[in-house]
């Protein structure tokens, strides 16, 4: 029974076990699978790298760690880039990617709300409010996992959840008022 | 207006709320409208997303992974941390393309070099080309930053206790032409220390939380250029990331990189407290050209 406990996890093992996990966070971040899949991957490359240094403990906030961070520098990347090429105009440009429609057919009717409200937000508030409300981690977890102090965790969401509230209104407003022209 | 409760509302919904304030909260909502309106669209926020729970990877994600990203087999015992990749000065990462070419170049150049002065006898000249500092770049990213934070031991933690003999041990690492503090300032513990040959890692507890000293011999690669540089204690110091914080500096013929969760004092002490190699430039090039000379043989 000790040599079970004691039985070091073989790499593959440490893939099967973790990786539908950090899929799951990979995916509310990104938005959508395609993405989700290259950072799970990225993550795992990353894992991989730096798992001789890891020392037993909290495995999955170590995990939770990494994809944030990576996922939070890739998206500085891209708003960065896209700045470049906007010029005077970068102010306009929302917190996050543009919804594109053909993601709908991933989610479910409930589902494609609410991803779509998270992918409007900031990225650093996406992230906060993912980690607080699907998977559950406390805001001091949360404050380690981004790096930021605990007032700033508690005011992006806060201010997370007021734009979601915002944008899930906005959207069924709209949604309303097309099923009311389509139906008079 | 100023007595509402903002931010701490979603706090109170999470239950993250200390009981005072929670209570203070609670009595406040008795008799604000608009707070208690902000409570209830909060909870319905809340409970929209906890609904979203639920999304599984394709069939063969777990395959992908294998297929792009197995363990090398096994060349040679690694010692721990201090072969972390991003700490090796021959790392093949995206992060140090400067590095990995101008480097592996140079290897080879040192080899010939090795070689040569082994025929000709071991001439000052030659152990000094030998001895050249490599290029050093080193990771900008923040997750790497966080990595290295999150996973330096600390006292008292999982059973790790703080190290004795400190100051004999940072006495014994500036004698090898480390970069060490002169004496660690008040309230800053020496938690654990690793080194090889030419990496060093000094893990410090201190009041504001851990702060990692990781230490490359070689020469800062040009492209930290792009980041902002401060002056701490007459040293130039590129400020990598500020949250956590990453710097780097060239103190001698050693790049030092302190990793801190921010850039309040005992971090700024440390940085502020290491004192260079007494060495010339030339006996340390020279003593480590023979280091990598007699490596070579003992290949």
């Amino acid at each position: 029974m000790s040599d079970v406990e004691n039985t070091v996890p073989t790499w593959e093992q440490i893939v099967q076990d973790h990786s539908a996990r950090v899929f799951r966070l990979a995916y509310r971040l990104t938005g959508n699978r395609h993405d989700a899949e290259d950072l799970t991957q990225d993550v795992f490359v990353r894992v991989l790298r730096s798992l001789d240094r890891y020392e037993p403990g909290n495995f999955d906030g170590w995990l939770h760690r990494i994809t944030t961070n990576l996922f939070l520098d890739g998206a500085r990347r891209r708003q960065r880039i896209r700045m470049d090429a906007m010029g005077d105009d970068a102010s306009r440009v929302p917190g996050s990617s543009e919804i594109e429609p053909e993601r709908g057919f991933e989610h479910g009717n409930l589902d494609l709300d609410i991803q779509q409200a998270l992918d409007t937000l900031a990225p650093e508030y996406r992230a906060a409010v993912v980690l607080c409300d699907i998977e559950g981690l406390s805001y001091e977890e949360i404050a380690v996992t981004l790096g930021i102090k605990l007032g700033t965790v508690r005011s992006r969401i806060h201010r997370a959840r007021a734009q979601l509230r915002t944008q899930l209104a906005h959207r069924r407003s709209h949604a309303g008022a097309a099923s009311h022209e389509a139906h008079p | 207006m100023t007595s509402h409760f903002g931010a701490w509302i979603s706090a109170y919904v999470d239950g993250q709320l200390p009981p005072a304030k929670a209570e203070r909260l609670e009595s406040h909502l008795v008799v604000c409208e608009d707070c208690a309106r902000e409570l209830s669209d909060e909870r319905r926020a809340r409970s929209m997303l906890l609904a979203a729970r639920d999304i599984a990877p394709g069939p063969d994600l777990a395959a992908r992974i294998l297929a792009g990203a197995s363990p090398a087999p096994p060349t040679q015992p690694a010692p721990r941390r201090a072969c972390h990749p991003d700490l090796r000065p021959d790392t093949d990462g995206r992060a140090f393309p400067a590095l990995t070419g101008d480097l592996r170049h140079r290897r080879r150049a040192w080899r010939w070099a090795a070689a040569s002065v082994a025929v000709v006898g071991l001439g000052v000249v030659g152990l000094s080309e030998l001895g050249r500092p490599p290029l050093v770049n080193p990771d900008p990213e923040r997750v790497s930053a966080l990595g290295t934070l999150g996973l330096a031991p600390v006292p008292g933690v999982v059973g790790i206790s703080a190290t004795t003999g400190s100051a004999t041990i940072l006495a014994d690492l500036a004698r090898g032409g480390w970069v060490v503090p002169a004496r660690l300032p008040d309230g800053v513990s020496l938690a654990s220390h690793r080194h090889e040959q030419d990496v060093l890692e000094l893990d410090l507890d201190t009041p504001a939380g851990p702060v990692v000293v990781v230490e490359r011999r070689g020469t800062l690669a040009a492209e930290l250029a792009q980041y902002t540089a401060v002056s701490v204690a007459g040293r130039t110091v590129y400020v990598l990331t500020s949250e956590p914080w990453h710097v780097a500096t060239q103190v001698g013929d050693v790049v030092v990189e302190i990793y801190a969760p921010d850039d309040d004092g005992p971090a700024l002490d440390v940085l502020a407290s290491l004192e260079d190699d007494e060495r010339s430039p030339l006996v340390a090039r020279v003593a480590r050209g023979w280091s990598v000379l007699t490596q070579e043989f003992s290949r």
